[in-house]
């Protein structure tokens, strides 16, 4: 029973994430310690996404916008007054919050396809933004964040206070997704990502559950970009705000499965090493390690579209079922 | 004066390419239901198709149209098979990401093949011109415009007169119905996904004298279809060529008048402008 | 008067599917609605619980006008319906189907989760509340679908054909767990074409036809009137005679 009980409450998958925070320390080089950052990264990027588009069934394509917004709000903050990028990553989800509640305020009631389109078409349009307003943003040419260590500058000279402060991340968006699921908004949500009407029917105020959940998703997303730009001390316009970037989010939720707390992180633990790590060997054949991912992208769709969350937690049952009674399938 | 009379009608002319690359997934959308964002790769594909030939046989891309096209039929009909299929029941969301998937694997090909590098077929139409009074006009954009509005024409043409055109416009407006009436609903989706992907391919080949192929090259006429499609009103043939020659004239005007920096934006604007306040397009009946 | 209906209109285009009805239920009756198919019954509950905007007319509610108010307001000030197409959300369980009516009233998850379990065992559907709602039958939906509306705590509840498809005994099960909602203090409008079913159910009856109200009374009025007969089982083709 109590084995039940902590299956049901993701346990294990709570362990995994809080475990997950060793494994910086005990690799040995540089290059699996970055990869580990950028998995955390992800895993708290993914899971800001799958907070309004994962629960309710709405796919945005243009998410990498809000990643966009932090990273150059801290950024432009810090190189041209010297603020704190921790001050600057507070002010680049306040910006994030209001261009949240401006694209969703028009788009949120589109439907279906145009609800994507009009996302994409948000993205594009502040990408363009960014190019142009060369004065400001340095165009496409991108900003440099120079070297100068130090906690306020939130600038390390080695990885493990970045692994850290990327976990940390992680940890912050996966509680408020598990408070979420326990939560009227994440019920009204999950349910208005069913059926609509109906769940209008039952008092769901559709206009208010998903604008609060689409600018939660865009200030989380952004408070990641700006430990993007921190870490990679380097951005541009399409390297943080390229669909690429946004169809990644969605790859790693997917992978993972969609519309759960835990399936973003999983996929990003299995996918962002892996390609990585692909990357890495198959630096020769470009082209190859994208073709791979699509590739895995497709498999996953047509054979397992609820991703390998529910498998892993068959796995979890299976185990644990050995220990404990077995218990009665749902 | 002139100048922006030659800017207007050069916009024109990108604009029935534009709809040529569109009505293709108005077609789709309409009749599959299907929201194809690999469709733009489609357009890749058959430009990288013709440098292979032009350069293995010399064939210039006008010489291989047919090959060309056969073999994009041929791609669509095996990705209608093996892919599309399977999900024709499945959730909207899954089908979209499944396109997405795609076109990263067919970008992604590309780039293994012919590497980012840029490819451009030069052949001796490339720099001609052509003179209309005082404007001047570049041969093979105006001969790509010509064939473009005329296959989008034979398109609505083949979709009004034919029996199978009558049957995909009626599983566009009552599926259900349509299948009750005896159409073989899977073989016609077939076929409305084939027409969409070689005709988006014959405006690759149509822009691939002036126009260099590279792996993204079709990313970005894919946003611009779907632009294109939403002006028209989604599923209409029509909408989407006439949603075309907007987009072409609105790029145009504001490259001219605010810089080619803004063109992008410009119907990106134009595109969220209809969503919010004509999301049935902008002639669609409500 | 707990719902005042005031000459209500619905027009599609240049159709009315409701034209000029109006009907007053007090405070724990229970009204059948009736009529064929048609004759706008849908349509007068999506109009009271704010589904479609109405053309015409005025709704009352509890004495606060809700003519213009939308749906999700309109469950907040207590009127929940059922869908004569059942509409679960297919992939939650059916506990937390009933959960999202359950926090219609309240944020707290636990008095929510126990609001949709008192709901469920009305119903007598808790012995299900695990399962995932896309796995339950025609009749188990049907139960949910009203679990879920009465997770919002309504005082009036339209009930959509609830018994449509059903088994015999499952039709009987459904006329008890109706009575035990009306006993509970839940007014109700009820849409059937099971006549034994509504005629016992209901304390009053109103007839649409052709969007319009035909006729209220008695379920015996009603069944003896030579107008309803002709026009409810029709006297051509003989429709409806379920």
């Amino acid at each position: 029973m109590i084995k039940q009980l902590i299956l049901k409450q993701n346990f294990v998958l709570w362990i995994i994430a809080v475990c997950s925070v060793i494994v910086p320390f005990v690799l040995p080089n540089r290059y699996f310690q970055d990869i580990t950052i950028m998995t955390f990264l992800w895993a708290g990027l993914a899971t800001s996404w799958n907070l309004y588009s994962g629960y309710c069934k709405r796919l945005s394509i243009g998410h990498a916008a809000y990643l966009g917004i932090g990273a150059y709000t801290s950024t432009l903050l810090y190189l041209n007054f010297g603020i704190s990028p921790w001050i600057g990553m507070l002010a680049g989800g306040v910006i994030s919050a209001i261009a949240a509640l401006i694209i969703g305020g028009t788009t949120l009631r589109l439907k279906g396809t145009f609800f994507v389109l009009s996302t994409i078409a948000f993205a594009e349009i502040l990408k363009v933004m960014t190019i142009t307003s060369k004065e400001i943003t340095a165009g496409a040419l991108g900003l440099m964040i120079p070297y100068q260590p130090g906690f306020t500058n939130m600038i390390w000279q080695g990885k493990i206070p970045y692994a850290l402060l990327t976990w940390i991340y992680m940890i912050i968006v996966l509680f408020i997704s598990v408070r979420l699921e326990k939560s009227k908004l994440g019920y009204s949500l999950v349910a208005l990502g069913e059926n609509q009407e109906a769940a209008e029917n039952l008092g769901v105020n559709s206009t208010r559950t998903m604008l609060v959940a689409f600018v939660m998703s865009a200030v989380l997303t952004s408070f990641g970009g700006t430990l993007f730009a921190q870490y990679v001390m380097f951005i541009e316009p399409t390297s943080v705000m390229s669909m690429g970037n946004s169809i990644n989010f969605i790859l790693l939720a997917i992978a993972g499965g969609m519309g759960t707390a835990f399936g973003p992180m999983i996929g990003s633990f299995i996918l962002t090493p892996v390609s990585n790590l692909l990357r890495g060997y198959l630096v020769g054949i470009s082209g190859l390690h994208g073709l791979i991912l699509g590739l895995v992208l497709i498999a996953v769709l047509l054979y397992r579209p609820d991703g390998i969350l529910p498998q892993l937690k068959l796995l979890f049952r299976y185990l644990f079922g050995k220990i404990a009674k077995p218990g009665k399938g749902e | 004066m002139e100048q922006v009379l030659q800017v207007l009608i050069s916009g024109i002319l990108s604009g029935g390419i534009y709809a040529l690359a569109s009505v293709g997934l108005a077609l789709i959308f309409g009749v599959v239901g299907l929201v194809n964002f690999a469709h733009g790769e489609y357009l890749m594909l058959a430009m990288y198709i013709a440098y292979w030939i032009y350069n293995f046989s010399g064939l210039d891309p006008y010489q291989s149209l047919i090959i060309n096209l056969a073999v994009m039929a041929v791609i669509g009909y095996i990705t209608f098979k093996v892919i599309m299929e399977r999900v024709l029941d499945s959730d909207h969301s899954i089908q979209m990401l499944l396109t997405l998937a795609l076109s990263m694997v067919l970008q992604n090909l590309a780039l293994m093949f012919w590497k980012a590098d840029y490819r451009n077929i030069r052949i001796d139409m490339t720099n001609d011109t052509m003179n209309l009074g005082f404007l001047t006009f570049n041969t093979p954009r105006v001969l790509a415009f010509l064939i473009a509005i005329g296959a989008s024409v034979l398109l609505y043409l083949y979709l009004q007169k034919t029996f199978t055109g009558a049957a995909m416009r009626a599983i566009s407006q009552n599926g259900k119905a349509a299948q009750l009436m005896g159409i073989n609903i899977k073989r016609t989706y077939g076929l409305a996904f084939v027409i969409g992907t070689t005709l988006v391919g014959l405006a690759g080949l149509l822009i691939s004298p002036i126009y260099p192929a590279y792996p993204t090259v079709g990313a970005s006429f894919s946003t611009l279809a779907f632009i294109v499609v939403v002006l028209g009103g989604l599923s209409s043939v029509p909408g989407a060529i006439f949603g075309g020659l907007v987009i072409g004239v609105v790029e145009s005007l504001a490259g001219y008048f605010a810089g080619p920096a803004y063109q992008q934006a410009a119907y990106f604007l134009l595109f969220i402008l209809v969503l919010v306040f004509k999301p049935n397009g902008l002639f669609g009946r409500s | 008067m707990i719902l005042q209906v005031e000459s209500v209109t619905k027009k599609f285009g240049g159709l009315s599917a409701v034209s000029e009805v109006s009907l007053e239920i007090e405070q724990g009756n229970v009204i059948g609605l009736i009529g064929p198919n048609g004759a706008g019954k849908t349509t007068l509950f999506n109009c009271i619980n704010g589904t479609l905007p109405i053309t015409d007319g005025k709704i009352i509610f509890d004495g606060v006008d809700i003519t213009r108010k939308k749906s999700h307001e309109i469950a907040k000030l207590g009127i929940a319906r059922s869908y004569q197409i059942v509409q679960p959300f297919g992939n939650m369980t059916t506990l937390q189907n009933a959960m999202v009516g359950g926090f219609c009233k309240t944020k707290i998850y636990k008095e929510a989760e126990s609001i949709a379990l008192r709901s469920l065992e009305l119903v007598r559907l808790d012995h299900k509340k695990d399962l995932i709602a896309k796995h339950l039958n025609l009749g188990e939906r049907k139960k949910l679908e009203i679990a879920k509306a009465l997770s919002t705590q309504p005082k009036l509840l339209l009930l959509d054909e609830v018994m449509a498809g059903l088994t015999p005994s499952e039709v009987q099960e459904m006329v008890k767990i109706i009575h035990s909602i009306n006993d509970s203090g839940v007014t109700l409008i009820i849409i059937e074409h099971i006549m034994e079913a509504i005629m016992s159910l209901s304390k009053r009856i109103v007839v649409l036809n052709f969007g319009k109200k035909i006729m209220e009374g008695t379920p015996e009025e009603v069944s003896s009137n030579q107008q309803v007969i002709e026009a409810y089982f029709g006297v051509e083709d003989g429709e409806a005679y379920a």
